[in-house]
């Protein structure tokens, strides 16, 4: 879940990291003689609190004098933006990048850093690879600080970082933190560092112990993916008209591969996950169905799912509402041949291959 | 003779009496594999099956041997429970998907002090066929062979045992190492045990998007298997961005991507399956 700039700066600045003077907007109504007036600077930085990257290409960063905000914010609140936050023009002198992540591979915490920030971190590890500082780890001890230190030029970067580090570390680890990044960390004209931009993205699996967050986890899905986390449901939006349910994340994103092996296009994502019971798969189709769709496909493969029940699901579903388009029920495993008794007495027919299934469905939407 | 576990292995089950614990424990054993206890606080005395139930790992051990612990405990409490077992010097399989990263961090850090095998979290477990089963996979779909295979899925690869056994094509090992995005025993750690092993002739690679896994695996192949490798990578039509499923199963910028993955494998001479059926005709070409 990732959290907005603002949100994450809060929790910077609660942990004693230094960030720019600022206030946030929801509205032009917001702006008062009091708050921007803490910002001293000439110019101010307008910045859009969406989480969409590339703000500054897309016009939702932007630099203006003092006297220009709340027309620049008003602007910006008619593109759709809901909160703006204003912020104080930092006098630069270095940019620097500095993020703690996890790595997959070495299993543990990564240290990122490099004095070359405010670029894509991504396209500077693979082009100059030399200029990113990688560092994996458990704890942020002296032995790790050494080894980042010793790389570092800059030695007022080289002073202020490492007590930044270690804060930035506790907050990862209050927080359940994914990623959290400063990029760029400002080393400003009169040598302080200040985290210009923060962003931060919280593990979805902890949200269970952090109520704070939880309420924040509907942002950036769209409605559609909005009902079925409240269902329980693991659903992605795609651009086709194949409407898919399946059981298993690796199932699912491989009936997904084979649809478009066939010439189709998958309409969503949906695992109904294991064990998924006849209410699961009701409120399935009850989503899939919600958008313009031409067919559906259903690829279940039972191991502790239980065929029966799927099957009884989709029979509940298609007795209160009219299908009006075709399905193809691919269904294989634990109670297959109950399931198979549930759906023939409904006439609706399975098939037993996947391939086969994914053929049959491409082939009935053509028709039609 | 297999990879990790046989007819010999003992097992105890934390969170047996539990909906999924009791439900998996009657399998497993049904299956035959050898399961001495089972765990769950406060319920010390009870029985599942005829399977004895203790509050602690430490008190099973004073009454039973065992050399692997099958965790069905809920995420909340996963990481106690998994130290426990690794204080205990046991190997463990963790079924539960939605364990925190930072508490599979500190699993992994322990484990890696104490040298013992973690297989997953969000796991289906493994199964050695016609032998022992640690997991949820449903056993009638496996047949004894000489295929190993090693999958970061569960019914996708349920699906791909299935074209297998139907082909006649059995299997020596199977591991299901997981979705999330840290997880234990990976696809090198398998493959060095399955290049290794006399009743393994070909293995079977089932890879998704998201890391770098696949790509670490094909770099190890080149310089260490000897073995026919096929692979399967799920997830070639997945956007970017957007977690599909599987906690580990994500694009992140450029990396992650089923081409790269792909690609890496390709390099290191593994055949790449473009649909699960292609698996089996690799397999005999």
């Amino acid at each position: 879940m990732k959290l907005k700039e603002y949100q994450g700066k809060e929790l910077f600045k609660n942990k004693g990291i230094s960030i720019p003077e600022n206030f946030l907007v929801r509205d032009s109504k917001d702006f008062n003689q009091d708050n921007l007036s803490h910002i001293k600077t000439d110019e101010v930085i307008v910045k859009a609190q969406v989480l969409s990257g590339k703000r500054k290409k897309s016009g939702l960063i932007v630099c203006v004098l003092k006297k220009d905000t709340k027309e620049t914010a008003k602007f910006i609140f008619n593109k759709g933006v809901d909160e703006i936050l204003i912020e104080e023009e930092l006098d630069i002198q270095k940019e620097v990048y500095l993020s703690i992540t996890i790595d997959r591979f070495s299993k543990s915490y990564c240290l990122l850093f490099s004095e070359e920030g405010g670029i894509d971190i991504e396209e500077l590890s693979e082009k100059q690879p030399e200029k990113v500082i990688k560092i994996p780890f458990y704890e942020i001890d002296e032995e790790l600080l050494s080894k980042l230190n010793e790389k570092i030029n800059n030695q007022f970067v080289r002073e202020q970082v490492n007590d930044i580090i270690k804060k930035l570390f506790s907050l990862m680890k209050e927080i359940d933190g994914e990623l959290v990044e400063i990029n760029p960390l400002i080393l400003t004209k009169d040598n302080k560092l200040i985290a210009a931009d923060a962003k931060v993205i919280i593990d979805d699996n902890s949200l269970f112990r952090h109520e704070e967050y939880i309420s924040m986890k509907q942002q950036n899905l769209t409605d559609t993916e909005k009902k079925a986390s409240e269902h329980g449901l693991n659903y992605v939006d795609l651009d086709g008209d194949i409407g898919i349910i399946g059981n298993g994340a690796g199932l699912v994103m491989s009936t997904l591969d084979v649809i478009n092996h066939f010439g189709g296009s998958a309409a969503n994502f949906l695992d109904v996950g294991g064990g998924a019971s006849v209410e699961k798969m009701e409120k399935s189709l009850e989503l899939i169905l919600s958008k313009n769709i031409k067919g559906i496909f259903i690829n279940i493969f039972g191991g502790i799912t239980r065929c029966d029940e799927i099957a009884q699901g989709i029979v509940n579903h298609v007795k209160n509402n009219q299908i009006k388009v075709p399905i193809v029920i691919r269904m294989i495993g634990t109670n297959e041949d109950k399931a198979k008794e549930i759906l023939e007495q409904n006439n609706i027919s399975f098939i037993d291959s996947m391939e086969e299934g994914v053929k049959k469905i491409v082939e009935q939407i053509t028709k039609t | 003779m297999s990879i990790l576990i046989n007819k010999q292995t003992k097992v105890i089950v934390q969170g047996i009496t539990g909906n999924q614990g009791s439900f998996h424990t009657n399998l497993m054993k049904a299956y035959g594999t050898q399961i001495v206890a089972g765990v769950t606080p406060g319920k010390q005395g009870q029985l599942v099956e005829d399977i004895p139930v203790y509050n602690t790992i430490e008190e099973a051990l004073k009454e039973h041997e065992a050399d692997y612990s099958i965790i069905f405990v809920p995420a909340k409490f996963t990481k106690a429970a998994a130290i426990e077992a690794l204080n205990n010097n046991l190997n463990i399989v963790i079924i539960t998907e939605g364990v925190p990263i930072h508490d599979t961090i500190e699993i992994m850090k322990l484990a890696k002090e104490k040298d013992l095998i973690v297989i997953g979290p969000n796991c289906p477990g493994m199964i050695t066929p016609e032998e022992s089963k640690l997991g949820i996979m449903p056993g009638h779909i496996f047949k004894k062979g000489e295929v190993g295979m090693i999958s970061r899925s569960g019914t996708l690869t349920y699906e791909i045992i299935n074209e297998l056994t139907r082909n006649n094509i059995g299997q020596s090992s199977v591991i299901g190492i997981g979705g999330d995005q840290i997880i234990g025993f990976n696809f090198i750690d398998a493959l060095k045990h399955l290049e290794n092993d006399d009743d393994t002739k070909k293995i079977v690679m089932i890879g998704e998007i998201g890391g770098n896994l696949e790509e670490k695996a094909a770099e190890f192949i080149k310089d260490n298997v000897t073995k026919p490798v096929v692979a399967y990578i799920a997830g070639k039509t997945a956007p970017k961005g957007k977690t599909m499923g599987h906690a580990g199963a994500i694009i992140s910028g450029k990396s992650g991507t089923a081409e790269s993955k792909t690609a890496a494998l390709e390099k290191a001479n593994v055949k790449v399956a473009n649909l699960p059926s292609e698996i089996v005709k690799l397999l005999n070409q």
